[in-house]
């Protein structure tokens, strides 16, 4: 059939009017929803802080500047901030003195098997900080941890505590350092790595020794990017929640992220709009923070020295101290690792929780692994958890991929702001957001289920998922998108056929961490939880809380295996999709 | 077969408003190969993507064949996609997650007509020969050289037989002598498949090598067209002769009284081509090409427009020399034949011959 040049050409134009308003309405549509979504649980936070006690948000009734006063004018705000930045400054101190150390000695040394053990060092990874934190409490709890048993039995002590005490301000430091050494690990690497040798060959020549050149060369070159890894970790461990919730709560040291907790959901009645006045308290110092991060990173990309070229480094010859070094590495990953998995997994094995001892050996049974599969609840919490990740990481990837597109294809008077806006969440802890979310939505019927807490994960992880997919889009040469279009694809079949196969390695990373992030996530479950919404992870916990020890070490154990099991697949698919 | 009408392309960026294109007209008759010359930033980029709809243009009226795609009067504007191109990108965004196979045959998999898989293998193993790279369907994208990666993204262009082929800077991300190469093959294959093609450069030897016509764009203006051998001996405007090549340009007055076609020129009278206008008194642009002019040690007898200079500088290049001589306070820069016996200061005798000089309007943009 021939078809004239009159009706083609009207054909061709009603096509194009089309494709023209789709490409005009997605964007905006696309901005809407990412704006809403982030602006909602802030503006909420915001506006709760004047209203009075229980009163939720945008309810009718009084208006009150009492919440500031009342945080303001008391002492305890004072401390509740100090103890925030202690907990913060010293975690960080101990915990970058040993990664700098575990970076130095797999990037820069001689010490046997240093790619195996840059891998071990990404094990800790796999298991959940709060998961960690009740392992050392089974260990190090005053009254029956198995250190403290067999250290009383060693010392001859008669005292019914001690010696050693993990609710204490040492005992969350101890356990924050512990996990924040491997992805501070992970960062430093590259900067060690990447550094042009002949820096320190230059004062080397000058006959510099090797110490000196280490901390009048080496360091002050480095020092930009771990600037930069100080105040990313200072964001971290301000919305830190989950160590300050296990040890916090007993040690009698309440930082700002478990004082909002404990003012909206903790055991006594809430009070909303004191958490609120925290939680912008949390707000305003997060973006502070971030403000001071991007400039301080903005100003690192100045010192040029570091750059993505590999140098083959000299490795400075350990002698007889790498035993020193393996037995380091060796007691690290015990502390962070083996002792609390392994307590737990022993608790697993029990129908009663004990410390282990010959006779406790009699009572091991996998009992409490098949009960798993029985409990009704078990079952709920696990279908939840399953739905959860697998809506937040499709559902996040899917938003950060509209976004990023629009950000880079369609740049206009609303990208920058979009660009902000979806940044805005990396600076906010997670607690307030959670906050947010709760007083927001609680009037509305998504109250209750699991899509209040996948709603609330998006809006946490929509940062991370955009700056990735974002990086990705930036990558890809817009010519080769142009090309399929002269080639005579349309803009849907170019999205399909190019883009996001070109992007597919992007996607799958960004979507397996937003998976397992949410997976194991305690914030938002404990934060948004109500009867029938329950997850894996608040199920631990309220274990936890009523003393079964037993069940929630098993589910705990199946919680690291799953994570361990996901961290791993990522790494092994990644490269078969050519990252 | 392509025709521009009055093509207008205005960008916004942070310090204000550009005016990438003003007012372009041009027209490429079926069948030939025109190139869009002039440096970078000039426009001509521009005028490449507004045809392919890559841009959308805010005044102006594009016709591909006896289809319009493109007009702001008519309120028509076709997508890329509906266009009856083929296109060869700069970067050549040969996509890196397909074969070579699939790179070509994706025009005739997803674009807007369908094909047979037996149809498209036997198009996709023609274009294939036609750019001398049959045997590599199954190469991976990534596996491919610079120079390979140019040929698919050319048969990637040619394999739905698009009406108008756009090339954009193809061969400027290759070596030198790649480039030539293609250059050589680009013509070949043009003519030998008689597909009608909008070039974009800003190499002038290539445009001069590989167009039948060619326009010269500077700041958003098309400030000449024609053939290239044309625009090159007789240019109309000094912007158009100075990029094109070197020039020996200096000012001409016509003298009082006028007398047939001598002008007052630094060097003295001077014999050249009638200027159009004669009036005492006006100024003209006079324009020779430095190798037009030759260099003599004694006094030719029996030629016009012989000047004495003396040179200044001399370097020796191998296939010759490079000389720098003083003509009357004109400094001229010739290429002397490497056996005659030249020194520096030496008195020499520069012949320009009259058929050979461009007169043209001073101020003439």
């Amino acid at each position: 059939m021939q078809v004239s040049e009159a009706q083609e050409l009207q054909l061709l134009g009603r096509a194009a009017r089309r494709e023209e308003a789709v490409e005009r309405w997605i964007p905006r549509v696309v901005a809407l929803v990412a704006l809403f979504l982030v602006a909602a649980p802030l503006l909420t936070v915001t506006v709760a802080s004047f209203r009075p006690g229980l009163t939720l948000p945008f309810q009718a009734g009084e208006w009150t500047l009492g919440n500031f006063v009342e945080a303001f004018g008391s002492l305890f705000t004072y401390r509740l901030l100090l103890n925030t930045f202690l907990y913060a400054f010293a975690s960080l101190a101990v915990g970058l003195s040993i990664a700098l150390v575990f970076a130095w000695l797999v990037e820069r040394t001689d010490m046997p098997y240093a790619s195996s053990i840059y891998t071990l060092l990404l094990i800790p990874m796999a298991v959940p900080s709060l998961l960690k934190a009740l392992g050392w409490v089974l260990l190090l709890g005053p009254r029956q941890g198995i250190i403290n048993l067999f250290l009383r039995d060693l010392l001859g002590l008669n005292t019914p505590v001690g010696p050693l005490n993990i609710y204490s301000f040492a005992g969350m430091v101890f356990l924050t350092a512990l996990s924040v050494v491997p992805t501070m690990f992970l960062m430093l690497g590259p900067l060690l790595r990447n550094i042009n040798p002949s820096f320190e060959e230059a004062a080397e020549t000058s006959g510099v020794g090797i110490l000196n050149t280490l901390r009048k060369v080496t360091l002050p070159l480095i020092s930009p990017g771990i600037l930069a890894v100080i105040m990313y970790f200072v964001i971290v461990m301000i919305e830190s929640f989950e160590i300050p919730l296990a040890i916090g709560l007993n040690a009698k040291f309440p930082v700002l992220s478990l004082q909002i907790y404990i003012l909206s959901r903790g055991e006594h009645l809430p009070h909303y709009g004191l958490a609120s006045s925290y939680s912008f308290l949390g707000l305003v110092l997060g973006i502070l923070l971030l403000y001071a991060y991007r400039r301080a990173t903005a100003n690192a990309q100045r010192f040029a020295v570091i750059t993505g070229k590999g140098y083959t480094q000299k490795r400075f010859a350990l002698g007889r101290g790498k035993y020193l070094a393996l037995g380091f590495i060796g007691l690290y990953l015990m502390l962070a690792v083996i002792l609390p998995v392994g307590v737990l997994l022993w608790g697993s094995l029990l129908d009663f929780y004990r410390p282990p001892s010959q006779a406790a050996l009699a009572h091991i049974s996998l009992t409490n692994y098949v009960e798993i599969f029985r409990s009704p609840r078990i079952i709920l919490a696990a279908t939840n958890t399953l739905i959860l990740f697998l809506s937040a990481a499709s559902l996040t990837v899917f938003l950060a991929l509209l976004i990023s597109w629009v950000i880079h294809r369609h740049q206009s008077y609303f990208s920058a702001a979009l660009d902000n806006a979806v940044f805005l969440p990396l600076a906010v802890p997670s607690i307030v957001i959670a906050l947010g979310v709760m007083l927001f939505y609680l009037p509305t019927p998504l109250w209750g289920t699991i899509w209040i807490i996948v709603l609330g994960q998006i809006i946490r992880y929509l940062p991370f998922g955009a700056r990735t997919i974002s990086a990705a889009i930036l990558q890809i040469h817009q010519e080769l998108e142009e090309a399929a279009w002269a080639s005579g694809a349309s803009k849907l079949t170019t999205l399909r056929r190019v883009t996001l196969p070109l992007l597919l390695p992007a996607v799958w990373n960004s979507w397996l961490w937003v998976a397992i992030h949410s997976m194991r996530d305690f914030t938002f479950p404990l934060m948004l939880i109500s009867y029938t919404n329950v997850v894996i992870t608040s199920l631990l916990w309220s274990l936890w809380e009523q003393g079964r020890l037993t069940g929630m070490s098993a589910m705990a154990v199946l919680l690291i295996l799953v994570s361990a099991f996901l961290s791993v697949a990522s790494r092994r698919v990644a490269p078969r999709l050519g990252i | 077969m392509l025709e521009v009408i009055g093509l207008s392309k205005t960008f916004s960026t942070s310090d204000g408003f550009v005016r990438a294109v003003r007012d372009a007209s041009f027209n490429v008759p079926q069948g030939s190969f025109f190139a869009l010359l002039g440096p970078s930033g000039s426009g001509k980029t521009t005028i490449l993507r507004c045809v392919a709809g890559l841009e959308r243009p805010e005044a102006g009226e594009i016709r591909i064949g006896d289809q319009t795609v493109s007009s702001t009067s008519g309120g028509l504007y076709l997508p890329t996609y509906l266009r009856p191109i083929g296109m060869v990108f700069q970067s050549y965004a040969v996509w890196p997650h397909m074969t070579l196979f699939d790179n070509v045959a994706f025009p005739l998999r997803y674009g807007r007509q369908r094909f047979t898989e037996e149809e498209i293998k036997s198009r996709v193993k023609e274009v294939l020969q036609l750019v001398k790279l049959d045997g590599l369907e199954q190469r991976s994208a990534t596996q491919l050289s610079g120079g390979q990666q140019q040929r698919v993204a050319l048969a990637r262009a040619l394999v739905r037989r698009p009406r108008l082929l756009l090339l954009d800077e193809p061969l400027s991300n290759l070596d030198a002598k790649l480039r030539e190469e293609m250059r050589r093959e680009l013509r070949e294959l043009t003519r030998s498949v008689r597909v009608t093609t909008l070039y974009v450069t800003h190499d002038q030897a290539e445009a001069m090598a590989l167009a039948d016509e060619a326009a010269i764009i500077m700041e958003g203006n098309i400030i000449e067209s024609g053939s290239p051998q044309k625009m090159y001996t007789s240019p109309k405007t000094s912007k158009a002769a100075n990029f094109l090549g070197t020039s020996i340009a200096f000012e001409g007055i016509v003298p009082s009284p006028p007398s047939g076609s001598i002008l007052q020129t630094p060097l003295g009278l001077l014999y050249c081509p009638r200027p159009a206008e004669a009036a005492p008194g006006i100024a003209f642009q006079v324009m020779i090409r430095p190798e037009d002019v030759s260099c003599h040690a004694d006094r030719p007898v029996g030629l016009d427009n012989i000047f004495q200079g003396r040179i200044k500088k001399l370097i020796f290049l191998g296939a010759y020399y490079e000389a720098a001589i003083d003509l009357k306070g004109l400094e001229v820069q010739l290429y002397l034949d490497r056996h005659g016996s030249w020194s520096e200061g030496q008195t020499v005798h520069l012949c320009l011959p009259p058929e050979r000089i461009a007169v043209l309007q001073l101020h003439g943009g």
